[in-house]
């Protein structure tokens, strides 16, 4: 709650305003505590000095909270800073991630095609003295499954 | 004395303060997200040249999914050194 009246209070009003208040609540307190000496006076002396008390301390409050504000704010405002450049960053590492990713998949492509092309051509020679055995293919097909998929465990 | 305290500690919350700093979880790039498929099955044939491309096609699917986890690993190593220098 402090917190915040602070923060939002202390947004509005300059520090010199809370420094005179404490300064004012402190001198105050000195000078009516000379003032009521006066005879006609004297009933008022214990309330016009806590409230002096308070308003120094209500001035001191908020001066410590401008302070301590203003050093937050600041540092606020340099770490946003360092999340925006570091998210600038994080963009830019990943376009360029992606663009090497990209890169790396069409030379994959196309050196597949050219040796699934390279098959097609040699097809003749391929099947000409090899025939393959049905066991061959089941066993491949096998070692080719996934293991831990629910399906495939037997 | 008490009331010393008091005032003490009521006057010292002035120095408490909450920080409003949201760092976002940094994005990856989409063909990354996607699950690599399963390898495909070899038809039932018993000519070599019918086989061979599917094979080629596996190894292929295998570079796929091993440049994905390699790019994992770069984009973590990318990420986290960026994130660490954040101070």
């Amino acid at each position: 709650m402090f917190g915040w009246l602070v923060e939002h209070i202390i947004g509005i009003v300059p520090f010199w305003v809370w420094l005179t208040v404490a300064c004012a609540g402190g001198v105050g307190y000195f000078f009516f505590g000379i003032i009521t000496m006066i005879p006609f006076l004297m009933p008022y002396r214990e309330p016009i000095k806590i409230a002096c008390i308070v308003i120094c301390l209500g001035g001191t409050f908020m001066c410590g909270g401008d302070g301590v504000t203003t050093i937050w704010q600041a540092q606020i405002k340099e770490a946003n800073a360092q999340i925006e450049a570091a998210e600038a960053k994080s963009k830019d590492a990943n376009n360029k991630l992606a663009q090497v990713r990209q890169e790396k998949a069409k030379v994959r492509t196309e050196y597949i095609t050219t040796v699934k092309e390279r098959i097609v051509k040699d097809t003749q020679i391929i099947d000409a003295e090899c025939k393959v055995a049905p066991e061959a293919i089941k066993d491949l097909n096998e070692a080719a499954k996934n293991p831990l998929k629910k399906d495939v465990i037997k | 004395m008490k009331r010393l305290i008091l005032i003490t500690a009521l006057v010292i919350t002035g120095c408490a303060s909450t920080v409003p700093i949201i760092e976002k979880f940094p994005d990856v790039p989409k063909d990354m997200l996607i699950v690599c498929p399963d390898l495909a099955q070899i038809p039932e044939t018993n000519k070599l040249s019918e086989v061979l491309p599917v094979v080629a096609d596996n190894y292929g699917q295998y570079y796929t999914c091993k440049d994905t986890v390699d790019s994992w690993i770069d984009w973590y190593n990318t990420q986290k050194k960026i994130f660490d220098n954040i101070k």
